[in-house]
């Protein structure tokens, strides 16, 4: 059996994340969905807002899935799994985080851990930010900033009571990671389509297309996402050495790496990079190009991250590759 | 490897580790000594050879070493500036999914 795709749903306290998850299970796209809350606290409450049938749904209240709970995501899906043996019918998990989680140790998780990979697939990380509080709360909470810096999308809620804040919101969560794509909703309206990918068709855009419209940094952010292109396939092992230097370089500051790369070793189809901070998903054949130029495109979260300084790096192991391989 | 390029992976790695320290390169040879303040913490160089591009790391109290790569040149740099900060290692996962006699 194919492992199920699970998309993590995260974002800060109060940004709207059980709102959406209302509003997709209404829809009827997203009949077939099983649910996890993750909550925080003695008392359960969000579970109680997501109107689900109870055999599609999984409450964790006993502590934060980026702390204590890492171990209890696998039984949480497991649990799942066996109500699905027992006649639930859903093909499609959203996970629900606490507005205080780190994303990073549950996307781990979910790369690392054997049971759960027999079981799931990482789908995408969607993440909601309050336009009425955004800015205050990424300026005070670490934790906020890593979410989108770590998001495949953002979803900027409550803009119909800040719609002057949402340009200047764009603006900064595009310099937190310009890759993610970034829409509105509000009340949790918007389209499924938008926010959810089938698995491995994530588009992985442009670094020349992106860089000239998307701003620097902002001055207090020290997150930053580097775009790579190289249009000659790589040699696996200068893939392999550019990886192993920039954990050993940034270590935890490492927050993620995705994209596509063609490798001198296999010429039929690119190969799909995805890791989180240290810990990598092996890496995944394409049978051919998804639309778009056909060239390697990586994308680095990491804090501090230089985009000459990873340039530099990749083009020295590159060249010390090329020398070896003319021995 | 040029002047601009090894001023970028020293400069880049620095910043990365935050570390306390100013660099001070010679504008004749690939040469860097990282101070804090007069206490000089490394010196790394870098000099084409018939047998590619060596790295060499010089520091106080140390061993000096000679690397092939740029690779465990910036290990090597690490420990002599940040030795405090962690080394990080990849971990590519065993995937599960394709052999279900794991499966639980």
């Amino acid at each position: 059996m194919s492992p199920l795709p699970l998309s993590v749903i995260t974002g800060f306290l109060g940004s709207g994340k059980t709102t959406l998850i209302r509003r997709l299970l209404a829809r009827p796209e997203f009949a077939r969905t099983a649910v996890i809350v993750n909550e925080f606290g003695d008392i359960g409450l969000d579970h109680e807002l997501i109107e689900s049938a109870e055999e599609d749904l999984v409450e964790l209240s006993t502590g934060c899935l980026c702390c204590a709970m890492r171990g209890d995501l696998a039984v949480a899906v497991q649990r799942l799994f066996a109500k699905r043996s027992q006649g639930a019918a859903f093909d499609r998990i959203l996970l629900e985080t606490t507005g205080l989680a780190d994303p990073a140790p549950i996307l781990q998780s979910l790369l690392a851990d054997a049971a759960l990979r027999a079981r799931v697939t990482l789908d995408r990380v969607v993440v909601t930010v309050d336009a009425v509080n955004a800015h205050a709360t990424l300026d005070a909470h670490a934790v906020s900033r890593k979410q989108a810096a770590l998001a495949d999308l953002l979803l900027i809620t409550k803009t119909d009571l800040a719609p002057q804040a949402a340009p200047h919101l764009r603006q900064r969560l595009q310099a937190l990671n310009r890759d993610a794509d970034i829409v509105h909703g509000v009340h949790g309206e918007v389209a499924p389509a938008i926010l959810f990918h089938a698995r491995g068709t994530q588009p992985i855009p442009s670094p020349a297309a992106t860089a000239a419209a998307h701003p620097q940094p902002h001055a207090h952010d020290d997150i930053a996402s580097v775009s790579l292109e190289r249009a000659q396939p790589l040699h696996a092992v200068s893939l392999t050495l550019f990886l192993q230097a920039l954990a050993g370089v940034c270590g935890s500051d490492l927050l993620r790496v995705k994209g596509i790369v063609a490798l001198r070793e296999h010429p039929d189809g690119p190969a799909v990079v995805h890791g989180v901070q240290h810990v990598f998903h092996p890496l995944r054949w394409l049978d051919g190009w998804p639309a778009g130029p056909r060239r390697t495109r990586l994308v680095l979260i990491g804090r501090r991250l230089r985009r000459d300084w990873v340039e530099a790096l990749l083009a020295t192991i590159e060249d010390e590759v090329a020398h070896a391989a003319r021995q | 490897m040029t002047h601009d390029r090894f001023r970028t992976l020293i400069d880049g790695a620095l910043a990365i580790w935050q570390a306390d320290a100013q660099t001070r390169f010679d504008a004749a040879a690939m040469r860097c000594r990282i101070l804090r303040g007069a206490q000089t913490l490394a010196v790394l160089g870098y000099e084409r050879t018939a047998v590619g591009g060596v790295w060499r790391i010089e520091a106080p109290g140390r061993t000096a070493r000679t690397h092939l790569s740029i690779v465990p040149a910036l290990a090597g740099l690490r420990e002599a500036v940040c030795p405090q900060r962690p080394h990080g290692r990849v971990l590519f996962v065993w995937d599960a999914a394709d052999d279900v006699t794991h499966a639980p």
